[in-house]
């Protein structure tokens, strides 16, 4: 809008000389006050109405601007952030900072289109704009001369400002010769009032991006034909020397399905002619998702092998939806670029041949001395690559090439035959990541360390391995219990985690060296499944433990259910070879978390000696996994670890007994043993590591579990009110007594489970049992006992002044922490159960009557609570693997009323029963409740659950007087990932050596 | 999307430097940075407030001024040199945004007249998105009015209602006393309800 479509407003600008006259008067009338002010202003507007009227309304307005008035009283925004939402973080190009859209308004854009009018008035008349984009906007034109419709590219102003106009058009006149049926002709080229130009064929159609956007993935077919075509159009264009430099699918126009590569050479043009200023402002030009590792690292020599490079990202992101390397912003995105291996397409699309994953693998190699020699031949790797898998090899097999081919070449560290490639098998991760280690050590020096905390990936109860994919570029972890606990895979350069498909309830995923297969654990107890793609292919008998096991994808190494020892097992056929058995005239209980190493031949595992609680600690050792070795026998190493994490260059790297370090000591495969004393790599103050892996880009990733949380007083918006400090460990199951003074909770300590009791007034803890064994505590409605859980046992309770030992409530092996009826006389409580998970039960806290189970509808129910009044029995009902909270009459008959709505779980009754509080997805939740036909009256979310949750037991209380809830919190785990931390730590390693 | 921050700092480092011993019209050539980087933040901002999408300009101007100057150890001749770049940019992130969502739905006097009703009676979430986007877009167009007028009530409102500065840190930016930002600023939305307000006088 200008100036003028304002006059009708009393508000109509003035210039400055006017407006600053007009303020002194409304600055000295604000002065006055009463009638000296009207007098004032009546006399200073020397009877002109609307001026008098104009200076009163400031006036008055600046009063007000005092103090309530609403007008701008609060900033932008709160106005603003819807619109922010569901937008991209980033403008419509996504290129790095030179290309940062500066958009102008409206009147800009016009003033733009008007400039160019008049300067180009003799041979184009310009119709409108046709798009914009980062670096330069599009308008439609009549080309007078030759009556014949064009685009008008116009660099944007300030890019012009900044090109030396004469070496753009030169640079660019070059590009002019290029006549390829695949490439876009230049019509024409110039300088006009200092916009930079030039002009191309009209075009009908659509960009390549567009198409992407409307349908994410194309047919393979097509993906191949539109880049064979490109790589024609770049051959060609190569051949008379020039190089595109900015391959994307926004410069690839499609003309009735064929593709015409546009803006040839303006990358270049741009460059040469801006570079030296444009580099003095530390931008660059480019576009991060395709640019070549060289161009990103900003090479001054580029070849044609760069062009190729960008058109195997555009096919990536044909194949996939996306390119190889994408972030949120340039830099990060060139920083993977430049670092990271691209992941196999195939991990996501299997309907891609496996030629052509290797033909895209060679075209994405860093260095372009790997890459294909131009871009004919990756044309022809795309179109007739099946003839190059060597005879023998069926395409199945072949599938797993591109895996290991690729990077093994590009370094050269060692030939081998196609066979053995195949074989590498578990030590293909230790040979990448050597690979990948050379590769960067290259460039010097290595790229900073980035740490990328993930806090609360895991579900807290469920103790599951969080690991990346083979190439770092994912995690995977188990999913939390509300959504069925389903492996979840989350990329890092995304937000969100993804659910794979089939593999609810699953723990300690293992993803095969080639990315493409997964290993997990099921549900059923006692029982192994092996599933590939999520599709349970094989069963086996036996079983191990979450996240311990060692796969290759072929064979899992991992410690036998019923030996104890390492075994390997063929995923194919269930074959069983024993490797390993723990020698119990030395203490020893089992052999868990191994290491499979050094081509295959052995495995490092950790000797456990203490045989359950706590953290997995213990002597190291190694076992050969030789199929020839009939003796089966492991030497200890000599370190004492957590768990073995990788095998590098010669270093064993491991997790330190007490969690606070990853280590490295030299290991000599051959004669079994270490050499020199191991050296700390990588500390972790917080401690408590539980697991860790190495990618084969480098990157580590650690995950642990705090041994500390506390509990804390909070109000009904979830604020906290008081931290309870003093019990030392994980906190958890905290019970308020009835009167609100005490609080019985359950520490983790030591690795031991025992109950406490804590004084709120005091702030003083006293520990109640000492067995190391108590769990579940709670109250008896007096508030004299408390009833706990000593496994296997059963159901035990003690006084709470301590005056007298522990007597058993119930001998039940199964039974997990009850509720008690408040006339104190009846409990109802979990029970294990092999064919539902948990069922529930009830019976007399004095054994007059014999348990009973209460609901037989085959479905788990677990986390029973009691209503105040004793009629109610709220729980948590898994159907589905969905979680939802219940209530029914107790002792019933009568139908259960669904209280949460898509998920809740850890009920519990408000003080007064008339509602029930849960945990659903993040949510703290209150359900009013109507009677007596009990129904969900209300739902609604109290705060937001940033406290610590649990299974199978609730993790919080209510306090007894409504004020409140006594939540946990600080025990959360957490995964790290540390970008490019291998080649940080092997130049240490090196200077070690 | 989880930001390997560090990464990005030291990319942006040697732009900062560039600038740091030029010209003060180079300042705007770091106009772009700080425009990504306003708009990173308050992305990143949105979403970690998964419910009631609130954005805190203010916060966001902060985060940007420590992670570009502070950290990447630049000498700005004085912080309130990068907040008067900050809340110019921050206005340009937001109306950049109104205009993505305004599909030229109003012409000038009704959509000022709405600007009006919604700058003066706050924000509800009831409000529509084209109707926030129109009254930024006809605010935007007003203090385009006033900056031709008065270049530094304009920037007062920039500092105070798009970055949501302080009258300190706003005096700070400008280089004026606290004071004159607060008569300033006084001033400035009188005379923008003035210019909304669209009734012939």
């Amino acid at each position: 809008m200008t100036p003028a479509d304002a006059s009708s407003s009393g508000a109509t600008p003035l210039s400055p000389e006017r407006w600053a006259q007009l303020r002194a008067l409304v600055d000295e009338a604000l002065t006055l006050s009463g009638e000296a002010r009207h007098a004032f202003i009546d006399a200073s507007s020397g009877g002109d109405e609307a001026l008098r009227a104009r200076i009163a309304r400031l006036v008055t307005d600046c009063e007000r601007a005092d103090d309530s008035w609403g007008f701008l009283a609060q900033p932008a925004g709160a106005l603003a952030a819807p619109l922010l939402v569901g937008m991209p973080p980033f403008g419509d190009g996504f290129a790095v900072d030179a290309e940062t859209p500066l958009r102008r308004g409206r009147a800009g854009m016009a003033e733009m289109l008007e400039r160019l009018r008049t300067a180009l008035a003799d041979r184009y008349r310009v119709e409108r704009e046709l798009a914009s984009g980062g670096m330069a906007t599009v308008y439609l034109a009549r080309d007078v001369r030759h009556e014949r419709n064009v685009a008008i590219k116009v660099l944007l102003p300030e890019l012009s400002a900044m090109l030396g106009a004469e070496r753009f058009l030169s640079e660019i006149r070059t590009t002019a010769a290029l006549h390829h049926p695949n490439i876009l002709p230049l019509f024409d080229s110039g300088s006009a009032d200092g916009l930079l130009f030039y002009v191309m064929p009209l075009v009908e159609g659509e960009t390549l991006r567009a198409r992407i956007d409307r349908e994410k993935q194309l047919p393979v077919a097509d993906a191949l034909r539109i880049v064979s075509e490109v790589a024609g159009a770049l051959e060609y264009a190569h051949r008379h020397g020039v190089i595109h430099r900015d391959i994307k699918p926004e410069n690839i126009l499609l003309h009735e399905g064929r593709p015409l590569v546009a803006d040839f050479g303006i990358a270049l043009a741009v460059q040469s002619a801006g570079a030296q200023r444009l580099t003095r402002t530390g931008l660059s030009l480019g576009t991060p998702p395709y640019m070549s590792p060289e161009q990103a690292s900003g090479s001054v020599a580029i070849d044609g092998r760069s062009d190729v490079y960008s058109l195997a990202c555009v096919l990536f992101e044909l194949l996939i939806g996306d390119p190889p390397f994408t972030g949120s912003t340039p830099q990060v995105v060139i920083a993977r670029v430049l670092a990271e291996i691209p992941m196999y397409v195939r991990t996501v699309r299997p309907s891609v041949p496996p030629h052509v994953e290797a033909a895209l693998q060679r075209a994405l190699a860093k260095l372009p001395a790997d890459r294909h020699s131009s871009a004919r031949e990756f044309a022809d790797a795309l179109d007739a690559a099946a003839a190059s898998v060597p005879a023998g090899v069926s395409a199945t097999e072949s599938a797993s090439v591109p895996a290991a081919t690729p990077v093994v070449e590009r370094v050269g560290t060692r030939s081998r035959s196609f066979g053995s490639r195949l074989a590498v098998g578990a030590a293909a991760i230790v040979g990448l990541a050597a690979a990948t280690w050379l590769i960067v050590r290259k460039a010097e020096p290595p790229a900073d360390i980035v740490v990328i905390p993930f806090p609360n990936l895991v579900d807290q109860a469920v103790f599951s391995a969080v690991t990346f994919t083979p190439n770092g570029r994912a995690l995977l972890y188990t999913g939390t219990s509300e959504a069925g606990r389903p492996i979840m895979l989350l990329p890092l350069d995304q937000l969100s985690a993804r659910p794979l498909r089939g593999t609810q309830g699953g723990g300690g995923p293992h993803v095969a060296p080639d990315g493409a297969t997964l290993l997990f654990q099921s549900p059923g107890i006692g029982r192994t499944t092996i599933s590939m793609d999520g599709v349970v292919a094989t069963k086996g008998a036996g079983g191990w433990r979450y996240g311990n096991g060692a796969w290759d994808g072929a064979n899992v190494v991992t410690e036998d259910a019923a030996t104890r020892g390492q075994v390997r097992r063929s995923t194919a056929t269930g074959a069983v070879v024993a490797l390993s058995k723990p020698d119990t005239a030395r203490g020893e209980v089992s052999h868990e978390a191994p290491l499979v190493l050094g081509d295959r031949r052995v495995v490092v595992f950790t000797v456990n000696r203490h045989g359950g609680r706590g953290a997995l600690a213990g002597p190291l050792a190694i076992a050969s996994l030789d199929p020839g070795a009939s003796l089966r026998r492991h030497v200890l190493l000599g370190v004492d670890a957590r768990r073995a994490v990788a095998y590098v260059d010669g270093w064993l790297l491991f997790i330190s007994v007490d969690g606070l370090a990853i280590m490295a000591v030299r290991l000599d495969i051959n004669h079994e043993r270490t050499v020199g004393n191991p050296i700390a790599v990588q500390a972790v103050p917080a401690g408590d590591l539980q697991t860790a892996a190495l990618a084969d880009n480098g990157s580590l990733l650690y995950f642990r579990r705090p041994n500390t949380s506390f509990p804390v007083l909070v109000d009904t918006t979830g604020a906290v009110r008081a931290t309870l400090t003093g019990v030392t460990g994980p906190i958890m199951n905290p019970r308020l007594s009835p009167d609100g003074a005490r609080v019985a909770m359950q520490s983790d300590a030591n690795g031991g489970h025992d109950v406490w009791l804590y004084d709120i007034a005091t702030r003083t803890p006293r520990r109640l049992t000492s067995t190391g064994s108590a769990i579940h505590p709670t109250w008896t409605p007096d508030g004299r006992r408390v009833v706990f859980v000593t496994p296997p046992q059963g159901l035990q309770s003690l006084p709470a002044d301590g005056s007298a030992p522990a007597e058993s409530v119930l001998g039940s092996r199964r039974a997990l922490g009850p509720t008690v009826a408040p006339d104190g006389k009846a409990i109802v409580f979990p029970r294990v159960s092999p064919t539902v998970g948990y069922e529930l039960w009830s019976a007399s806290i004095d054994g007059g009557d014999a348990p009973r189970k209460l609901i037989d509808d085959q479905l788990a129910h677990n986390m029973p609570t009691l209503s105040p009044d004793g009629h109610w029995l709220a729980d948590v009902t898994i159907a589905r693997g969905q979680r939802d909270v219940y209530v029914r009459p107790y002792p019933g008959p009568g139908s259960a009323v669904q209280i949460s709505d898509g998920g809740g779980t850890e009920p519990a009754w408000s003080p007064d029963g008339t509602r029930i509080y849960y945990r659903a997805n993040g949510a703290f939740m209150a359900a009013g409740l109507t009677k007596p036909a009990l129904a969900v009256a209300w739902r609604r979310q109290l705060f937001k659950d940033t406290f610590d949750g649990a299974m199978p037991h609730r993790n919080y209380d209510v306090a007894p007087d409504g004020s409140g809830f006594l939540m946990i919190t600080g025990g959360k785990s957490e995964a790290v990932v540390m970008l490019n931390w291998l080649p940080n730590v092997s130049a240490r390693l090196a200077r070690e050596r | 999307m989880r930001m390997p921050e560090e990464q990005q700092q030291q990319q942006i480092t040697p732009a900062l430097r560039a600038v740091s011993d030029a010209a003060p019209e180079a300042m705007d050539r770091l106009m772009p940075l700080v425009y990504g980087e306003l708009r990173r933040i308050a992305h990143r901002q949105l979403r970690a407030e998964s419910s009631g999408h609130t954005l805190s300009t203010t916060a966001v101007v902060h985060e940007a001024y420590l992670r570009l100057a502070e950290q990447s150890r630049v000498e700005w001749a004085d912080r309130g040199q990068f907040f008067a770049l900050a809340a110019r940019a921050m206005r340009r992130v937001l109306i950049d945004y109104a205009r993505q969502h305004h599909a030229e739905r109003r012409g000038g006097p009704a959509r000022r007249a709405i600007a009006l009703e919604l700058l003066e009676h706050g924000d509800s979430a009831a409000i529509s998105i084209p109707q926030r986007a129109d009254s930024l877009l006809a605010l935007d167009e007003a203090l385009d009015e006033l900056r031709r007028m008065d270049e530094r009530l304009a920037k007062v409102v920039e500092c105070r209602f798009f970055a949501g500065l302080s009258e300190v840190e706003t005096s700070e930016a400008l280089g004026i006393s606290q004071r004159t930002v607060s008569r300033d600023w006084q001033m400035a939305r009188a005379w923008l309800h003035e210019a909304l307000r669209d009734d012939p006088g």
